[in-house]
C-alpha cells in the first residue's frame, strides 16, 4: 500500500502497467479486497459451508450491505448517520401496525425519508454536528419504537406476503437480495454517473470550495440524508416482511456492521473519498466473516469482538492515515528524548 | 445488561455544556448534567412511563441541548 502511495495520482501512464498502477493508486478499496482475500480463502478451508450453502451468507450480506449503502451516501460528504439502526426499526414497526400491507410500506418508507429530513434539518439549519443530532435521533426512534409498538414484537397482518417474500425468486436469490443488489446498482450510479451524486464528494472533499463552486451545499447534504433514511427504511421493511412481525429491538447489531462495511470498504470518515463498491465489498467479507464465525459455534459477542479489531484495524490500515500514524509514533517516542517545539 | 449506559452518559456529558468539539467544558457541568438526566429518568420511572419514552426523552434532550447551544452562539456571532 506504501508502494502506490508513491505514484502521482493524475499521471497519464504512458505504458499499460503504469495506467494500472495509477489507477490502483486512484482506488480506495484495497484494504476491501485484501481482508476479501483473506476472509474468502481462509473461510474456503476451515469452514466451505459457508459458500455452498450460499444463499445464507447471501441473506447476511444484504442485511449488513443495506444499510451500509445508504451510510456510504453520508458519509461521503463527511457526516455521520447514527440514527439508521433506530430508522430501520422504527419503519418496521410503523410498517406492521397498518393492516394494509401495500400502504403500511409505503407509509414505512415515507418515515424514512421524514427522519433523513429531519436530521439534514438538524445538521443544516442549526449546525449541529451530525455525529450528535443523529445520536440524539438514534434514542428518539429506538423509544419511538418501542412506544408504538407496546415494547414487544408486531406481527404482521399479512403473515403469508412475508412467508412468500422470503422463498427465492429468481433461482436462489431471495427478493432481499435482489432488492439489495438493485439498490447497490442504483446508488452506485446515482454517486458515479449523475450530477448531483458526484457533487457528494465535492461537498465531503473540500465544503467551503464546494460552496463557492456553486454546489447547493445545503440541499446536498438534505439528499444525502434522506437517501440514508430511505434505505433504513427499505431495510426495516425487509426485515419485517420477512420475519412476519416487527421487533422495536430490530437492528441493534446492524449500526457496528454497517460502520465496518462502509470504513472496511475505504470510504474515508472525513468524506470524500470512497465508493459504494468498496462498501460492497467490505459488507460482503463482513458476511462471510459473521456466517463463518457463526458456524463454526462463535459466541455472537466474540463475533463482535472481531468486528471491532477489523474495524480498528481498518481504520489503522487507512493509506492516509498511516502516514500519520507511523508519522505520529516516531514523534511520540522521539519527544520523550527530545522534546520537539510546539509539539 | 449495561447497553445505553454509554449513550446516557453521553447525554449527561452533552446536556452539561460541554462542547463536543472540545475546548469547553467542566467537570462540574458534567456532575449538573448527570444529576439532570438522573433526575429525569427517575421522574420518568416514577411516574410509569416505559422504557420507550424515557429514550425518547432522552433522544429529544440530546437535540434540543445541542440546538440551543448551537443557535446560541450563532446568535452571538451575528
Amino acid at each position: 500500500m506504501n508502494q502506490r502511495q508513491g505514484i502521482q495520482l493524475g499521471e497519464e501512464g504512458g505504458n499499460f502497467i503504469r495506467r494500472v498502477r495509477t489507477t490502483l493508486a486512484r482506488r480506495t478499496e484495497g484494504r476491501a479486497v485484501a481482508l476479501l482475500l483473506v476472509v474468502g480463502i481462509g473461510t474456503w478451508i476451515l469452514e466451505p459451508v459457508v459458500f455452498t450453502s450460499y444463499p445464507v451468507t447471501l441473506g447476511r450480506i444484504a442485511l449488513i450491505g443495506l444499510v451500509a449503502l445508504g451510510l456510504t451516501v453520508v458519509i461521503l460528504m463527511g457526516e455521520l448517520d447514527l440514527a439508521v439502526a433506530s430508522t430501520l426499526a422504527v419503519a418496521g414497526v410503523v410498517m406492521a401496525s397498518i393492516d394494509n400491507l401495500a400502504l403500511g410500506i409505503v407509509v414505512a418508507l415515507a418515515v424514512g425519508l421524514v427522519i433523513g429530513a429531519v436530521n439534514a434539518f438538524f445538521v443544516v439549519v442549526f449546525g449541529i454536528n451530525s455525529f450528535i443530532a443523529t445520536l440524539g435521533m438514534l434514542f428518539f426512534l429506538r423509544g419511538a419504537a418501542f412506544v408504538l409498538s407496546g415494547e414487544e414484537p408486531v406481527r404482521l397482518t399479512n403473515i403469508d406476503a412475508g412467508i412468500s417474500f422470503g422463498k427465492p425468486l429468481i433461482g436462489d436469490f431471495t427478493p432481499r437480495i435482489l432488492l439489495f443488489i438493485l439498490a447497490f446498482v442504483a446508488i452506485h450510479i446515482f454517486v458515479t454517473r449523475v450530477r448531483v451524486g458526484r457533487e457528494f464528494y465535492a461537498v465531503g472533499g473540500n465544503r467551503e470550495a464546494a460552496y463557492d463552486a456553486g454546489i447547493p451545499v445545503k440541499r446536498r447534504i438534505f439528499t444525502g440524508f434522506m437517501i440514508s433514511g430511505f434505505v433504513a427504511a427499505l431495510a426495516g421493511v425487509i426485515n419485517t416482511l420477512e420475519r412476519t412481525a416487527a421487533d422495536p429491538t430490530a437492528g441493534s447489531t446492524v449500526l457496528l456492521a454497517s460502520f465496518a462495511a462502509a470504513i472496511i470498504g475505504g470510504v474515508l470518515l472525513n468524506g470524500g473519498r470512497g465508493s459504494v463498491f468498496g462498501t460492497l465489498l467490505g459488507a460482503t467479507s463482513l458476511g462471510i466473516l459473521q456466517v463463518a464465525l457463526t458456524l463454526s459455534g462463535v459466541q455472537v459477542d466474540v463475533q463482535n469482538i472481531i468486528i471491532g479489531l477489523v474495524l480498528l484495524l481498518a481504520l489503522i490500515t487507512d493509506p492516509t492515515t498511516l502516514k500519520t500514524v507511523l508519522g505520529n509514533a516516531r514523534s511520540f517516542f522521539q519527544g520523550r528524548s527530545s522534546p520537539q517545539p510546539g509539539g | 445488561m449495561s447497553t445505553g449506559f454509554d449513550f446516557r452518559a453521553l447525554a449527561a456529558i452533552i446536556v452539561g455544556g460541554t462542547s463536543v468539539f472540545g475546548g469547553r467544558g467542566s467537570v462540574m457541568r458534567t456532575l449538573l448534567g448527570v444529576v439532570f438526566v438522573s433526575v429525569l429518568t427517575n421522574i420518568m420511572v416514577l411516574s410509569g412511563l416505559g422504557f420507550g419514552y424515557q429514550q425518547m426523552a432522552i433522544g429529544a434532550l440530546i437535540v434540543a441541548a445541542v440546538s440551543i447551544d448551537a443557535l446560541a452562539r450563532k446568535a452571538a456571532v451575528t
